[in-house]
């Protein structure tokens, strides 16, 4: 890869990213009937290009089955992608081989969305977070004590290291997922929507621990979140998925305030503000269609069938991710200005949008 | 962490919850003493261990509590009862043929003088053991092919399930019989054929098992934490599946006991005149009419053991099963 290509990869910055990734594909297979023949493929990811820089933090935000998942999974190689590139530090991750892999893995690690079913039920916490330090060849003894300092630097007692997963409570389940990915150093997380399913006063909680230990460590973030009001507080910089994409990818201030993809608008219109006067004002936008399936994406954009400013060509042709603004990513034919908003947009082009607010229910404008 | 000031309804509301309330203070109090964090999550969920657990659902079983000491029982004494008289299972009193329960032979003797209390005893020991070895081996087979099968997948498991349904469409009565009638048979070599024959049934229930868990993410993080797969299969994933495979291995006893017990019956299990339940039952047809005592002992002997072994798989069944844990 050239370096103006690598230049030119969504989210890069001047310092020497942590990881490139360059059309990343992830096809799973379909397959039906008693041969179990492949019938068809989901497009989980789907060409996704993007940089993230050291001890940077990077949220990627989508609707449930966008492909996030198996986008941080694909990155780790936990599930193998079907194409494209991954560089950590340079060094191609696709091609490891298993040994050079299993090094890499010290590097770069993974918090997972379920905190239940994310631990081994049979297995007492101080063996799950002295596991990693163990494959790697700390011994037992040493491993345990690290674990101590561990569960001490995420907030629990180091005295419970030798109780099982099931006796503590989610928000705590998943500070020991957080203590066994720390254990062996890494420099990048990959966090698969860490808080989501946690209480929203222990959400808070965790964001903050995480926030501290990326402080303490100088770690990398990638920050999966299915919503947008979660990562801004955490990110740097904010990328949006819909059907396997990277639809838009701005700096975390740029992205909340002047977003330029009419998706980003209808995702930010969802979200509540704090203010109640204007929240009970507040217009949101509500998108038509259901979220077609990544089995069969639609053709050209594939947000038009539900993009309420989509014209003719979005059909058929395909917006590329283009830099919009500098350092402002996004793919649309129509991209939205700084200070234009999609309910104006879609009343200056004569067409109708369901809008909901508190006071007046749906309406049409 | 800062505490949220409580609300006053929660003092002058219904009294019952205030009792309530007041009765919860202490343990989350003590409890919470050591948590550093979490306090309002708490660590309120029972301390015991799942062995623990599994024993205290276990024990409510009565059925199964009652089976499980009935079968220690038989156990023993099919070991030690045999010690007692001063027959051997050969030994042939000649003064006393055919004879009906006396003093000297309780349980009576057969056609050719042999004490039966001290046949049937060693009978079943010879039964029992043939039906454990057969466990512990089917079991050992199944869940070694079952979880590389599951856990690979891929070409692996197309291989081993085409072993796996080969076996199971194989006449099982019709090999023993010919192996049996061709080289008669050791109780060892019974058990090996048995278990030969029963392994898919296991290996199909562990492949299961492990086609579940392999994707779960407790193994994906043991794989990003660099875990080879011997490591994954049988430090992350037997040890959640040891449930389902004791059950089974207990059923299997009771399997084995009545599949021994019909080929020794048919002739073709283990060779006289080492005595098996089987063996007993098959020597004393001749007699179902003038001396019915000599089938029903050993016969129900059998059926007492496949009860008992299938009584004490529900009771674990129950134990063991996740979805009744709460308990
Ligand atoms: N192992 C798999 N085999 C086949 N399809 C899969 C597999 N895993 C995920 N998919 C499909 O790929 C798509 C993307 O799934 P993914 O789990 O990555 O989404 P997600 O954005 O993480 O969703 P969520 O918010 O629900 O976690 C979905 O349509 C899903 O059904
Ligand atoms: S390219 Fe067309 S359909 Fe796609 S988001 Fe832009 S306007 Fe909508
Ligand atoms: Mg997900």
């Amino acid at each position: 890869m050239t370096a103006t290509e690598r230049d030119t990869l969504p989210g890069a910055t001047g310092a020497p990213p942590v990881l490139e990734v360059t059309d990343l594909v992830k096809y799973y297979p379909i397959r039906a009937g008693i041969m179990r023949k492949q019938v068809g493929s989901v497009h989980a990811v789907d060409g996704v290009s993007f940089a993230l820089g050291a001890t940077e933090t990077l949220g990627i935000v989508g609707e449930s089955g966008c492909g996030k998942t198996t986008l941080g999974r694909t990155l780790l190689r936990l599930v193998e992608p079907t194409s494209g590139q991954v560089l950590f530090n340079g060094e191609d991750v696709v091609g490891a081989s298993s040994s050079r892999m299993r090094e890499l893995r010290q590097d770069m690690q993974m918090v997972f969305q379920d905190p239940f079913a994310s631990l081994n039920p049979r297995m007492p916490v101080q063996d799950i977070i002295s596991e990693p330090l163990q494959i790697h060849g700390t011994d037992k003894k040493e491993a345990r004590i690290k674990a101590r300092a561990l569960l001490d630097a995420v907030g629990l007692s180091p005295e419970h290291g030798n109780r099982y997963p099931h006796e503590f409570s989610g928000g705590q389940r998943q500070r020991i997922g957080i203590a066994r990915s720390l254990a062996v150093n890494p420099e990048l997380v990959v966090l698969d929507e860490p808080v989501s399913a946690l209480d929203v006063s222990v959400q808070a909680q965790v964001l903050n621990l995480l926030e501290d230990l990326q402080e303490e460590f100088q770690l990398s973030y990638l920050f999966i979140a299915h919503d947008l009001s979660v990562v801004r507080h955490i990110s740097d910089r904010v990328a949006v998925m819909y059907l396997g994409q990277i639809v838009e990818l701005a700096d975390r201030d740029e992205l909340y305030e002047a977003p330029a993809h009419p998706y980003t608008h209808s995702l930010l219109s969802a979200v509540p503000v704090a203010d109640p006067e204007m929240e009970r004002s507040r217009e949101r936008i509500i998108l038509e269609g259901d979220l077609p399936s990544p089995a069969n994406p639609p053709t050209g954009c594939r947000f038009h069938t539900r993009c309420p400013i989509a014209q003719d060509n979005c059909v058929t042709d395909v917006p590329p991710l283009a830099e919009v603004r500098p350092g402002h990513w996004a793919s649309c034919h129509y991209a939205l200005g700084p200070d234009e908003t999609l309910v104006q947009r879609v009343k200056d082009l004569g067409r109708e949008v369901h809008i909901a607010n508190s006071d007046t229910g749906v309406t049409t404008a | 962490m800062s505490e949220q000031p409580r609300p006053e309804e929660a003092h002058t509301g219904d009294p019952g919850l205030v009792t309530a309330e007041a009765d919860a203070e202490p343990t989350t109090r003590a409890l919470s003493d050591d948590v550093i964090v979490d306090e309002r999550e708490g660590m309120t969920i029972s301390t015991r261990s799942f062995g623990r657990q599994t024993w205290d659902r276990f024990r409510r079983h009565r059925l199964a509590m009652f089976a499980a000491a009935l079968l220690v029982l038989l156990a023993i004494s099919f070991w030690v009862a045999p010690m007692l008289s001063s027959y051997g299972f050969r030994d042939i009193d000649v003064a006393a043929m055919r004879e009906g329960p006396s003093f000297r032979h309780p349980f009576g003797t057969d056609q050719i003088g042999r004490d039966l209390l001290v046949r049937t005893f060693h009978g079943g020991r010879f039964s029992l053991r043939i039906a454990l070895v057969v466990a512990l081996l089917t079991t050992f087979i199944g869940t070694v092919i079952g979880s590389l099968a599951g856990y690979f997948g891929g070409i692996v498991d197309t291989l081993l399930s085409q072993l796996i349904n080969l076996f199971l469409i194989v006449p099982a009565l019709v090999v023993l019989l010919v192996v049996g009638v061709r080289y008669g048979a050791s109780p060892n070599g019974i058990a090996v054929i048995l278990a030969l024959l029963l392994w898919p049934a296991i290996a199909r229930v562990v492949r299961g098992l492990f086609l579940q868990f392999r994707d779960q993410e407790f193994v994906l993080a043991a794989r990003a934490a660099g875990a080879r797969p011997p490591r994954i299969i049988v430090r992350h994933i037997l040890p959640n599946t040891f449930g389902p495979i004791i059950v089974n291995a207990t059923l299997l006893i009771g399997t084995a006991i009545i599949l021994e017990s019909t080929l020794s019956f048919l002739g073709v299990g283990v060779t006289p005149p080492t005595p098996t339940l089987g063996n007993l039952v098959n020597e004393a047809k001749g007699a179902i009419d003038s001396r019915p005592s000599t089938i029903l002992i050993p016969g129900g002997f059998v059926v007492l053991i496949a009860l008992c072994v299938n009584f004490l798989g529900d009771g674990l069944r129950d134990a063991l099963d996740p979805t009744t844990r709460k308990g």
